[in-house]
């Protein structure tokens, strides 16, 4: 436990030279990683410790950026407060598509999600007056002076923020108890877990956390398009999450980063990456549950099965 | 006053009665058994006095406070505990983790002890304390219902709820079993109500037994009434 916190802090020291070393487009991918490290560790949250695949995480970031987003463009809030009040947006749509989910499991639970997105889409994209439409809204920056090494600190540090809160969860008594619903939760209930709490809460706190990423990003492209809140963008997350590992912490964070960085190389041949993404998370979901996590971990204890086989072998 | 009164309890599945009529009480330190062939409706009362399904009729009781139709997890909170005929283990958490998950849902917490070692108390009582880092799902089917056992334990109840925890198990650890259930009530005080077709092992343990027959209370009394029974003989005992 102390020694994984140092590695973290070491991990954030070093990212915080990385501008020193790279160019303005290299930033750029290294902004939009983070933006996916976010919402791939909430949407495991959710996913990946309740077991609820809900396909309206992206939905969420657009709930987020869009209600900041129009409160600092036409009622002329800061865009920090308006971050905020996306998130609490966020959190209360989440809650109230977490109770509508409540008595739903696995196939109905992603098919009811994805028509919320779809729904949250169109009215987005139908509503020009307020949203622009596919136009997109222009929004403010987030500082006087547009620096994108400014942005890169602020979305490190939401990045930082947001794996604290999972992590957290994760390891808490709480953590315990959403994978033990996630499991069974009639056997949950059967020793206590009040299942509905759990359940409501994982969404609630997840959306308020894709609603953050959202915020942030949204003021970081200075450009809000449905694109955010798009199915694209919830495949792109779901991916990140399955290949880097659900049920992970570890996971999605190396998912996000090598899924955008690889994208970016991939782009040149067309927008065929989202594609070529959802087949690989397909496999993985089909052949290894837990992604390269899970292969990492097998791995891992094999090894020391051996190793204490061996051990025994020897006296 | 008893400890859990059940009152003309009915459950019927789309019409179908699996239970019907059905009244009885347990007292403080009792062990009960609840005996009768398939189908009799043995676990179907048990999912009702446990909040994991609702009764079509009838009233349940705990130290006459009236928690019918509470879901679950607060009945379970209330001091009602129990197992699952059909093991149902968080297969992905390790055995300490399945124990845990109950410690922590407790309505009073630990003081000055974690559930990591907590759980290994309960582990220990069932016999399960080498397995602690072993996934639940990789358990054999013994092993999964002490972890049944000892999952149930950890939430601390007040009654417990066993539904054929000696399924599978050959004479000798059926004995083992026997005095380890035994010693819940002897040592804890916990009141135990028990479903078991094992004749010898429930006739053995039991103050009481009750005889369910096709949804209906056929009768109650002690082991020795209920072996000479003539309508027991005919409903179930006769059978084997
Ligand atoms: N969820 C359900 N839906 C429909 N019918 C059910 C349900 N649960 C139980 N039943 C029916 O109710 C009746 C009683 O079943 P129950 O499981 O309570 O019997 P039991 O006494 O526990 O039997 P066994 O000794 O085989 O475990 C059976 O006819 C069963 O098919
Ligand atoms: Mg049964």
């Amino acid at each position: 436990m102390k020694d994984k916190r140092v590695y973290a802090a070491i991990v954030v020291a070093l990212a915080c030279l990385l501008p020193l070393g790279l160019d303005e487009y290299k930033l750029h991918v290294v902004i939009n990683s983070l933006f996916y490290v976010m919402m791939a560790s909430s949407w495991n949250l959710l996913a990946g410790y309740t077991g609820q695949v809900s396909f309206a995480h992206a939905a969420f970031a657009g709930i987020g950026a869009y209600t900041s987003g129009i409160l600092s463009v036409k009622a002329g809030f800061n865009p920090w407060a308006g971050i905020v009040i996306g998130m609490a947006a966020a959190g209360f749509v989440g809650f109230l598509v977490g109770v509508l989910c409540l008595r739903m499991g696995g196939i109905y639970l992603s098919l009811t999600t994805l028509g919320f997105s779809e729904i949250l889409r169109i009215i987005i994209t139908n509503e020009y007056e307020i949203t622009r439409g596919t136009m997109g809204l222009q929004v403010p920056a987030l500082m006087p002076v547009y620096s994108k090494t400014a942005y890169f600190y602020i979305m490190l540090g939401a990045a930082v923020l947001s794996l604290i809160v999972i992590y957290k969860m994760i390891y808490s008594d709480t953590g315990l108890n959403f994978r033990a619903v996630q499991n069974d939760e009639k056997a949950a209930s059967s020793l206590g877990v009040d299942v509905v709490r759990i359940r409501v809460m994982a969404f609630t706190v997840s959306s308020i956390l894709a609603g953050m990423a959202g915020g942030f990003y949204g003021h970081y492209l200075l450009l809000i398009t449905p694109e955010i809140p798009s199915l694209d963008q919830q495949f792109l997350v779901l991916s990140m999450a399955v290949i880097g590992g659900l049920g992970s912490f570890v996971g999605p964070i190396l998912g996000a980063f090598t899924l955008e960085i690889l994208a970016e190389y991939i782009r040149g041949y067309g927008q065929y990456h989202v594609l070529v993404f959802g087949l690989v998370a397909l496999a993985m979901a089909r052949f290894s549950p837990r992604g390269v996590m899970g292969i990492v971990s097998d791995y891992k204890r094999r090894r020391n099965q051996s190793l204490i086989a061996a051990g025994e072998l020897r006296g | 006053m008893a400890l859990l009164d059940c009152v003309q309890m009915s459950k019927r599945f789309g019409g179908v009665p699996a239970l019907q009529d059905v009244s009885f009480s347990l007292n403080k330190g009792e062990i009960v058994g609840l005996i009768g062939p398939n189908g009799a409706g043995k676990t179907t009362l048990f999912n009702l006095v446990a909040g994991a399904i609702k009764p079509t009729e009838g009233r349940v009781f705990l130290k006459e406070i009236d928690i019918t139709g509470l879901p679950a997890h607060r009945i379970c909170r209330f001091g009602i505990g129990r197992t699952f005929q059909v093991t149902r283990p968080f297969a992905e958490l390790t055995c300490l983790e399945n124990v845990g998950v109950a410690i922590i849902n407790r309505p009073r917490k630990l003081k000055g002890e974690s559930w990591r070692e907590k759980g290994m108390e309960y582990l220990e009582q069932v016999g399960l304390l080498q397995e602690a880092q072993t996934r639940a799902g990789d358990l054999n089917l013994i092993a999964k219902k002490k972890l049944e056992m000892a999952r149930a334990l950890a939430s601390n109840p007040e009654i417990l709820l066993l539904d054929e925890v000696l399924g599978g198990l050959n004479t000798q650890e059926i004995g083992q079993a026997v005095s380890i259930i035994k010693g819940l009530r002897d040592a804890l005080g916990i009141t135990l109500l028990w479903i078991e077709h094992i004749m010898g092992a429930i006739m053995g343990a039991a103050d009481r037994i009750i005889l369910l027959d096709q949804g209906r209370k056929l009768l109650e009394g002690t082991p020795a009434e209920v072996v000479r029974d003539e309508r027991a003989i005919r409903a179930y005992l006769g059978e084997d």
